[in-house]
């Protein structure tokens, strides 16, 4: 498991940010796969598809039950393997 | 976060951009579609046709008339069946499911659909109300609802590959000129519609004290595009899986709902199809379902006392209405809401960086292939006098892409059925129903006012 790199932005912008290595796409809690969001969410098989292009890249994040985009990013990122 | 915190986030993995291309049901759509216009338009330019291959059953009085049918073109069918099924078989293939399962599934799919499709072709199947879609969908709801339908089976229902593949064979029929002469009216309508809508859910959602996030994930729901809408919204704001679920299970309660509602009001209205077909396209929340209700509807021409217009207006003004109206701007509602949702909500712990690309990435590719294919039989007719058209272009062009369209939708309408499980509806409790629902109310009486007042000349002259 990847260790987080962590810095902190200036105090001269009044924000205190965590900088993360990288974003959810990558994250080992979030899911991208089709057939898995489907089982997860089933009633997009009846009138829609995970396999369809207005999903882009979201996924599921297992961590925080939450359905995100691939872009996203949090403090518990966890490198996939 | 500040640009330097932002600058260090490192983009997420993402595969090729090739692999879109074979990865997702909206492309898969474009190659079979356009792959069946461009080998019918060749065919007909030397001289021959697609239509031995694209067999439709005849009108029939008798039922032994219907077996004779059958039996009579059994090798036509059969090889119908063998190119359906090799073309999705390679298409859900690469969408990763087992050809194993695949197969048995759509054989039975297919098998139902002949029956639908000679049902349909009855001369008394109007007057008794055995409309193909809608009798596809009870059909496959009461298997999926009384006997079950195991999981497996979910590689031979995939609605979405097998409607898109029917939108883009119908531009085939649409020509482009129809298209970009309604494309004025069919904006401002749709953009009425579904602004108001998603008002009206969003602000009743807020005043229930449900999430900002669930409130705009219900109502890009019901105001643009279904569950596509939906789970778009949902993945732009980041709303919670659950709510993404109760979203999509309101979709799917009101949008069969309405299958069987709008085109029974409009029976009752004796609206126009193109009328009709604009109220649907307008206030249906699903574009498998909204052709459903407009394909049944279409049946009633000529079959109904007082319904005038031809069949297939009710199905070209749906389209025009649903698919081009409001599908196409999803990537751009999910785009502002990612802006606001990170500017103007309470922070969920995720950070996002709203991206324009987002616009593109969510594009609904099919429209494309339904665009392409309107082009090409626009160029293609664009050689031939009137007369011409209606002697060699129809029926060796036309009308064999017609058909293949009407297969590709009764496939769509029993997978719907035979997909949907009741027990999944109302798992969100009461709140998100009531928003939902003050929604549509809105929606159907506006989509009304639209169709039959503000824009009724128009869609009448389009239904001629």
């Amino acid at each position: 498991m990847k260790l987080l790199e962590r810095s902190t932005v200036p105090a001269w912008r009044g924000v205190v940010a965590t900088v993360l290595e990288s974003s959810c796409g990558s994250c080992r809690y979030f899911c991208q796969e089709p057939h898995e969001i489907e089982s997860q969410m089933p009633g997009i098989r009846s009138l829609g598809s995970a396999h369809a292009s207005v999903r882009g890249s979201d996924g599921i994040c297992r961590r925080h039950d939450r359905y995100l985009g691939a872009e996203s990013y949090c403090p518990d990122y966890q490198q996939r393997d | 976060m500040t640009e330097l915190a932002q600058s260090q986030v490192h983009a997420p993995k993402r595969e090729s951009a090739w692999t879109e291309f074979i990865r997702k049901d909206d492309w898969w759509a474009i190659w079979i579609g356009l792959g069946l216009v461009v080998v019918a338009a060749g065919l007909t330019s030397s001289g021959s046709s697609l239509k031995w291959l694209a067999i439709a059953p005849q009108k029939w009085k008798a039922w032994p008339d219907a077996v004779a049918q059958v039996r009579d073109h059994a090798a036509q069918y059969l090889a119908l069946f063998a190119l359906w099924a090799t073309l999705f078989g390679i298409a859900v293939r690469s969408l990763g499911y087992q050809l194993s399962r695949f197969l048995p599934t759509f054989a039975l799919l297919f098998l139902a659909s002949i029956g639908l499709y000679v049902l349909g072709q009855w001369d008394q199947a109007a007057h008794y109300n055995l409309e193909p879609p809608l009798v596809a969908l009870v059909l496959g709801l009461l298997i999926a609802n009384t006997v079950g339908v195991p999981r497996w089976a979910d590689a031979g229902l995939r609605v979405e590959l097998y409607i898109k593949t029917g939108i883009v064979l119908l531009g085939a029929g649409l020509p482009l000129t129809l298209i970009a002469w309604a494309g004025p009216v069919v904006i401002v309508q749709a953009a009425i519609v579904s602004l108001v809508t998603f008002g009206v859910i969003y602000f009743v959602a807020v005043r229930l004290g449900l999430d900002k996030r669930l409130a705009a994930t219900l109502g890009v729901g019901g105001a643009v595009c279904g569950v596509s809408g939906a789970i778009a919204t949902a993945g732009a704001v980041g709303a919670r899986k659950e709510d993404s679920s109760i979203a999509i299970s309101l979709v799917i309660f009101w949008a069969i709902v309405a299958i069987f509602i709008l085109p029974l009001l409009a029976r009752g209205l004796q609206l126009p199809t193109g009328v009709a077909g604009a109220w649907i396209g307008t206030s249906e929340f699903a574009d498998a379902a909204g052709l459903a209700a407009a394909q049944a509807y279409g049946g009633y021409a000529g079959h109904v006392a007082g319904i005038t217009g031809t069949p297939e207006a009710a199905v070209n003004s749906f389209t025009l209405m649903k698919v081009i109206g409001r599908d196409v701007w999803i990537g751009v509602w999910a785009f502002v809401l990612s802006i606001v949702a990170t500017t103007r909500w309470q922070s969920t712990g995720i950070q996002s960086k709203p991206n324009p690309a987002e616009v593109w990435r969510r594009f609904p590719k099919f429209v494309l292939g339904f665009l392409i294919a309107s082009a090409i039989v626009t160029v293609i007719s664009s050689g031939y006098s009137y007369a011409d058209y209606k002697k060699v272009v129809t029926p060796s062009l036309v009308a064999p892409l017609q058909a293949l369209r009407v297969w590709a939708f009764t496939f769509t309408f029993l997978a719907i059925g035979l997909s949907t499980r009741v027990r999944e509806f109302f798992s969100g409790g009461a709140k998100p129903f009531y928003a939902f629902s003050a929604g549509v109310a809105v929606n159907v009486v506006l989509g009304y006012l639209l169709s039959t007042q503000v824009f009724a000349s128009f869609w009448t002259r389009f239904g001629q």
